[in-house]
């Protein structure tokens, strides 16, 4: 069967707000009930067919062509099957995601799986401010699933991170993972500023040296752990097109921190 | 039946359920996986008197180890779940955490659960590191020599313990030279161990004994000393006997190796005769007869 094809027909001015699209709720609906889902365009209700031309039937796999950036909240608490963007994509891409998979050819907006549990999320181009922190009012930011961005990322990158992986190919911005309680996030790009700032917990992995302004992480040096050869086969698995060669290694430096939060987080080094 | 002109006698091996979990045991090198396995299996020949019976299944190499070293698989049997919880947490506790440079991961995915990292991460007081990968959650528990990584758990299935087949020889030196290739060959085929001394006893026994409360005697019938003394199923010339014990996590597992064992085992000639320990159907549900095994 040919995938859920979702071809945007003319340029909006104003959010759309796609979160109804995923495959849980358009599965068992005809094309016609689908383009009579009514979504939320800036203020005002309008039906799905008239903003986009569909075809294919295979609701589990779901492509959404000539995306653009005012198309908000793609793939919000998927659960299962696909997604697929051509295009960038807006705010909220992701959001709450429990399973499945999200990919983006292009950039993101902010908040880009924000309070995600599962499933994974990939981005081809950049991604705003907050990838993977958690919602305003509550306590974790991700929970769970695996976020890679192949290209930047902008200020609080997986803010309160709980639990799952999240990967920086390009640079991200200041203070990534800050008020980090657990999970991994691997920063690939040349010399972060302030990685893991008040974290207690967690690991985070980057390729070349960080740039630590607070000075509240402490050196141990050179270490020689399986761990990263563990990392690198569950990387493998999780994202089989990513370089893991950078862990091809035992050793890297060490630091632990953030003592000013008494944190026991970890953030290696790998090409110091 | 005769293989290479030696006779197989028809009979079975008798042998019983338990339960067995495998472990993954990694080292920096092959002499300190070495320590780690040889110290995790010892003391586990038999249950009747170790509660566990333990040996390496196989030996890994780097490419399929979780972390990228040299391995060995090893398998451990008991009588109950709650045996095996007790000896892995004991065993591994006290001879691969201590063991340096060691690492120990699950080697099986399905059956009931056995506590591994999950029991010993208290050892870490309060330092322990949990990380979860995929379903995976692996402790990383901060020792002297750096950090022990030990996978929360692992699982436990059904198994048979008590595979058997025996070597009767005119001379222990050819006893002893068909065992040791038998035990060669078996040590290709998987899921199985041989948890004995070298992968062989000398002192097979029986159920019970004139004694109270002893559980198993010398297995008099097979003794060449107690020929002319007491009931004897040897042959008048044969001056030794060797038992290979097989344990397997399946039939066809224990069925395969007894067979590439009695082969290599026939391939020593003056054998006398190739047989297995049984009890009448008194010890275990499972009977192994030595002429379907052979086909």
């Amino acid at each position: 069967m040919n995938p859920l094809t979702f071809r945007l027909k003319n340029k909006v001015s104003v959010p759309l707000n796609m979160e109804r699209i995923t495959p849980e709720n358009l599965a068992s609906l005809s094309i016609s009930d689908i383009c009579s889902i009514k979504i939320l365009a800036g203020k005002q209700w309008v039906n799905l067919g008239d903003l986009f031309k569909l075809s294919g039937t295979d609701t589990s796999q779901i492509v959404i062509e000539n995306s653009i950036s005012n198309l908000e909240r793609i793939g919000r608490n998927l659960a299962a099957g696909s997604i697929e963007v051509m295009g960038d994509a807006g705010n909220f891409v992701g959001q709450e995601m429990t399973g499945g998979t999200l990919v983006v050819h292009g950039s993101a907006g902010d908040f880009a799986g924000s309070s995600m549990r599962g499933g994974t999320l990939c981005i081809t181009g950049n991604t705003g401010d907050y990838l993977g922190v958690e919602l305003p009012g509550r306590k974790l930011g991700m929970n769970g699933g695996v976020v890679l961005v192949e290209g930047n990322t902008g200020v609080r990158t997986a803010n309160r991170m709980r639990r799952g992986l999240v990967v920086i190919k390009g640079n991200a911005a200041a203070g990534a993972g800050a008020d980090m309680i657990a999970g991994t996030i691997v920063l690939m790009g040349s010399s972060p500023v302030d990685p893991g700032v008040r974290m207690r917990r967690g690991s985070i992995f980057c390729a070349n040296q960080p740039n630590f302004q607070t000075g509240s992480f402490f050196d141990q040096g050179t270490v020689n752990l399986n761990l990263l050869f563990l990392f690198k086969n569950e990387l493998q698995r999780l994202l089989p097109n990513f370089d893991c060669n950078i862990f091809s290694t035992h050793k890297s430096l060490r630091y632990i921190g953030d003592r000013n939060n008494n944190g026991m987080g970890e953030l290696f080094v790998l090409n110091p | 039946m005769k293989i290479n002109n030696i006779p197989v006698e028809n009979t079975f091996a008798e042998a019983f359920p338990m339960t067995a979990t495998r472990i993954i045991i990694t080292a920096r090198d092959k002499k300190w996986l070495r320590h780690a396995t040889d110290s995790v299996t010892g003391f586990a020949t038999s249950v009747i008197a170790c509660g566990i019976e333990a040996g390496v299944e196989d030996e890994m190499k780097p490419a399929v180890t979780p972390d990228g070293r040299v391995g060995a698989s090893v398998l451990f049997f008991t009588m109950s779940g709650e045996k095996l919880e007790r000896q892995i947490r004991n065993r591994i506790g006290q001879c691969v955490l201590t063991s340096p440079t060691s690492a120990v991961y699950s080697g099986l995915f399905e059956g009931k659960t056995v506590p591994l990292g999950k029991a010993l991460r208290y050892f870490g007081d309060g330092y322990q590191i949990s990380k979860k990968f995929g379903v995976r959650r692996f402790w990383r528990i901060p020792v002297m020599e750096g950090e022990f990584i030990c996978e929360d758990t692992t699982c436990r299935i059904s198994a048979i313990g008590g595979g058997n087949f025996l070597i009767v020889a005119k001379h222990v030196d050819t006893a002893l030279e068909a065992a040791e290739r038998a035990v060669e060959a078996i040590a290709t085929v998987k899921d199985v161990i041989t948890p004995f001394p070298g992968g062989v006893v000398r002192s097979g026994s029986k159920v019970g004994s004139k004694y109270q409360g002893l559980l198993a005697s010398t297995n008099h019938a097979y003794c060449p000393t107690l020929r002319g003394v007491a009931e004897s199923r040897l042959p008048d010339s044969a001056g030794a006997v060797l038992e290979i014990v097989i344990d397997g996590l399946s039939e066809t597992a224990i069925s395969q190796a007894m067979k590439v064992g009695i082969a290599a085992a026939c391939s020593v000639s003056d054998l006398l005769l190739i047989t297995a320990s049984n009890f009448g159907g008194k010890l275990g549900k499972y009977q192994f007869q030595l002429h379907e095994v052979m086909q």
